[in-house]
């Protein structure tokens, strides 16, 4: 199931709570039995035989790792890379076996059939996950682990389908301590804070933003003129953020309510400065296990700059591929890829440069009004970067990618589509408009749509985050109140009534 | 109390105080008729066929349903009771495929059984050789189904509370005549050719090869499937089925694709296989040249207004354009004649 539905809201999460509370002090164990319990329902509620795949990973990967335990030294690494081989090759079954057979039909000129695989949900989240876990305890870098703790780590319900990837050193460690330490009320009031903030960024915004921009794309064949083209990179851009990011949100909210810290993924990553910054800032887990797992084995920075940069670019190779079995997801990943080694290349310059003139130039100018102006120059910079390789994110080939962006050089600048609009004419905002006498003007269609976009540009780039948020609440009578609404808001907005437009018959 | 006690128990009441009443207002009200017949003081918007139909058909007190696509939607059903003393509710769905009349009737017949009269139905045979479990659009599985516990996606909706729980209080204007629900915008003025023109282009002129057999097999299909079933299982009720007169531009269009001999042949296999069951009786309306030529019957080219409509009703009151076994080559002969012999450059397009 998903976080933001009725199921999950109005019956998991109340159930989950209730239960856990009630046996974490009493039996501890049962506690975790619970929390797994729990999560192979939200798991197992999308499809049963996702179950299956995913009991069967779990099994695997403890047998894996009971064996490396017991193992001599000789053989350990053997059973290790036949540990990673086969969590790779059931990803690579489920995720990239119709990648690979269509390009094979495309080269070879074959016609060999599509399997139509169907992608469990969050596989490519478990399995790095597991895939971490036995390379840390291939490092030895764990020591024991009971098979309950396991279990719920790679199951936790809170960051399964969509992460963080968490690391085994930050939650077994939390796990181990169930029932031991006292509750947290503070920890749980912010991970209500958190939680709704999240769904709303997700329900509220990004489903708003995603509207429009799904409209943009599906009538992409038919023609959108370029103002349409170029809203909808922008609104796409936005809506990841919000999405993705009120996603992780609720994520570690619900973690919190647990009592359970799990990393923040996203720090305010629009205001990155560079790609390395953006980096630093977006999908925080990812990048700290591309580093660990890929990057840092594959040489890292040891073996001179060169090695350096191609090390670097594989990480984005990969990564790309990691996001989706597609070509346009290989080119995001690898523009993301060429543009940081670039970063890499320039700030090694600099930095000699800076050397020789003992870095005056930049520390003068750091606090005055040129180093504003070149900060929000390369804000604005990153971000147009990003905007643009996010359409190969989105689009469902890189045809369509190159299409979207062409729309924008078209020149066919003209006023969007009610329609398009229409997607921000919410009617309890609508009814606003009413009251103030706007819904006669001219443009009044467009007036949601511009304040939604102001407003999800100053919370992207000017407000602070939903954790720095909760770091200053005071939890008052109108915090309450705010968050209840922004609750109900978000519920009552779970679902909708489908409007179908004429007849044709 | 603590602040932080306090804090979490004014969110928790003030949500669940929000969601109760939230779904209390949309229980009470009940604008999809759900629960309920309509509050007799409401002023309801009736306008979402997919949406109303199911609670219309379970919890309105009537004892004949109109059925159809839009050509449906014009009818002023008060003329039924006018004509016939028939209490008939309106069921229509835009573009409705033969599984679309299945879902609906599943539910008249389990809401209301024999006190079901009669059954009109408007068949569209260019939607019924389609796959049996075709709907027009997705049916909305709460409203559908007797789960009690997917109501929650009704009593916890945002659009329906503010579209049509608080919408039709504010503006009273929008309430919808009980009779003349789904209507078209159309108004008087606006059925005339020139309006007719405004939506019409002419077929591409590529004959439509498949042989009529084809079609004829995915009717067989689905009146198996979705309508005779229902014909069978309630001899008592009388199904009145007609078939919609289009303008003559519809032939046209027939006539560039070459595909009047099939449609015939669509038409004489619907009605004899209709015509075996004692409970049904068949209108036909297609080959009425004074009605069809006449754009000023018409608001595009196939739908027709409610002057028509009423005068549909009428005949199937009284009998006029009854079709049988008897006269049914000789109307059909009729149909292709018109179709195949009108002076379409007389039409000025």
């Amino acid at each position: 199931m998903l976080f933001n539905s009725y199921i999950f809201i109005l019956a998991f999460l109340p159930i989950c709570l209730a239960g856990f509370y009630l046996l974490r002090s009493r039996v501890p164990v049962a506690a975790k039995i619970w929390l797994i319990s729990m999560s192979l329902w939200f798991y197992g509620y999308f499809n049963v035989n996702y179950l299956v795949i995913m009991l069967f990973s779990i099994g695997f990967n403890y047998v894996i790792f009971r064996i490396l335990k017991a193992t001599a030294n000789s053989k350990r690494k053997a059973v290790f890379i036949a540990g990673i081989v086969i969590n790779l090759a059931v990803l690579f079954y489920f995720k990239y076996f119709d990648f690979f057979i269509d390009n094979c039909n495309a080269l070879l000129g074959t016609e060999m059939p599509l399997r139509n695989i169907l992608l469990p949900l969050g596989i490519s989240f478990f399995t790095f996950q597991q895939v971490g876990f036995l390379a840390d305890t291939y490092r030895g870098e764990i020591k024991e682990c009971a098979f309950v703790d396991y279990a719920l780590f790679v199951s936790f319900f809170p960051q399964l389908i969509a992460g963080p990837i968490v690391n085994y050193d930050e939650m077994i460690p939390q796990f181990k301590a169930i029932g031991v330490k006292e509750f947290d009320f503070d920890r749980f009031l912010r991970g209500i804070y958190i939680f709704i903030l999240g769904m709303g960024k997700k329900v509220l915004i990004a489903d708003t933003f995603g509207g429009a921009v799904d409209f943009a794309y599906a009538n992409l064949a038919y023609g959108i003129n370029s103002t349409e083209a170029l809203l909808a990179i922008l609104f796409y851009t936005l809506q990841l953020y919000f999405d993705f990011s009120g996603y992780c949100d609720m994520a570690i909210g619900l973690g919190l309510l647990l009592g359970i810290d799990i990393p923040v993924n996203f720090n305010s990553p629009y205001k990155a400065t560079n790609i390395i910054d953006f980096w630093k800032r977006w999908h925080i887990t990812l990048s700290r296990f591309f580093t660990k797992n890929i990057y840092i084995p594959l040489g890292g920075n040891r073996k001179g700059n060169v090695r350096m940069y191609i090390n670097l670019f594989i990480v984005f190779f990969l990564s790309g591929l990691w996001h989706g079995a597609g070509w346009n997801f290989i080119l995001w990943g690898s523009m993301h890829g060429i543009l940081y080694v670039l970063t890499r290349m320039y700030e090694r310059i600099k930095t000699a440069k800076g050397k020789e003139k003992d870095g005056e130039t930049f520390t003068r100018s750091k606090h005055n009004a040129t180093a504003v102006l070149w900060r929000g120059i390369s804000v604005l910079l990153t971000f147009v970067f990003v905007n643009i390789a996010w359409v190969f994110f989105r689009a469902s080939g890189t045809g369509e990618a190159f299409k979207l962006l062409s729309e924008v050089f078209r020149g066919n600048w003209m006023l969007p589509g009610r329609e398009f609009a229409d997607y921000f004419n919410l009617s309890e905002l609508w009814y606003l408009l009413k009251v103030l006498h706007l819904t006669s003007w001219d443009f009044s269609n467009y007036i949601l749509m511009v304040l939604f976009l102001i407003f999800a540009v100053i919370i992207t780039f000017f407000a602070p985050n939903v954790h720095e948020m909760a770091d200053r609440t005071q939890y008052g009578i109108s915090t309450a109140f705010f968050l209840a609404i922004i609750l109900i808001w978000c519920v009552v907005s779970l679902s909708g009534v489908s409007t179908f437009l004429y007849f044709n018959f | 109390m603590s602040k932080k006690k306090r804090f979490l128990i004014i969110l928790i009441a003030v949500t669940v105080a929000g969601l109760l009443l939230t779904a209390g207002l949309i229980a009470y009200v009940d604008p999809f008729f759900h629960y309920h017949k309509p509050l007799t003081w409401y002023p309801y918007v009736v306008d979402d066929q997919v949406d109303m139909n199911p609670g219309l058909a379970r919890n309105i007190d009537y004892d004949s349903v109109l059925l159809g696509s839009s050509m449906t939607v014009s009818f002023d059903t008060s003329r039924f009771y006018d004509d016939m003393g028939l209490i008939t509710q309106k069921l229509s769905y835009n573009g409705a495929y033969p599984k679309d009349q299945s879902n609906i009737m599943e539910i008249i017949f389990d809401a209301k059984g024999d006190s079901v009269k009669r059954v009109f139905l408007g068949i569209d045979e260019l939607n019924y050789s389609c796959d049996i479990n075709q709907t027009k659009y997705p049916i909305t599985d709460y409203l559908y189904d007797k789960n009690p516990v997917n109501d929650v996606k009704y009593l916890l909706n945002k659009d329906v509370l503010l579209d049509y729980v608080i919408r039709p209080v504010l503006d009273k204007k929008d309430k919808s005549d009980w009779n003349m629900i789904y209507k078209m915008w159309w108004q008087p003025m606006h059925y005339n050719l020139a309006n007719v023109r405004l939506y019409y282009t002419p077929a591409e002129e590529i004959a439509d090869t498949t042989p009529a057999e084809e079609y004829i097999a995915g009717i067989e299909a689905n009146f198996s499937a979705n309508i005779i079933p229902y014909i069978e299982a309630h001899p008592e009720t009388e199904f009145t089925i007609f078939y919609p007169p289009y303008s003559i531009l519809y032939w046209y269009d027939a006539k560039r694709q070459d595909k009047i001999d099939t449609i015939v042949k669509k038409y004489d296999y619907m009605t004899r296989r209709l015509l075996e069951y004692d409970n049904v009786e068949v209108f036909f309306f297609q080959n009425q040249e004074d009605i069809i030529c006449n754009f000023d019957n018409y608001a595009d080219h196939t739908h027709y207004s409610p002057e028509i409509c009423n005068y549909m009703v009428d005949c199937m009151a009284d009998g006029t354009r009854r079709v049988t076994l008897d006269n049914l080559e000789e109307e059909l002969e009729l149909l292709s004649n018109l179709a195949k012999f009108y002076d379409y450059d007389s039409i000025d397009l």
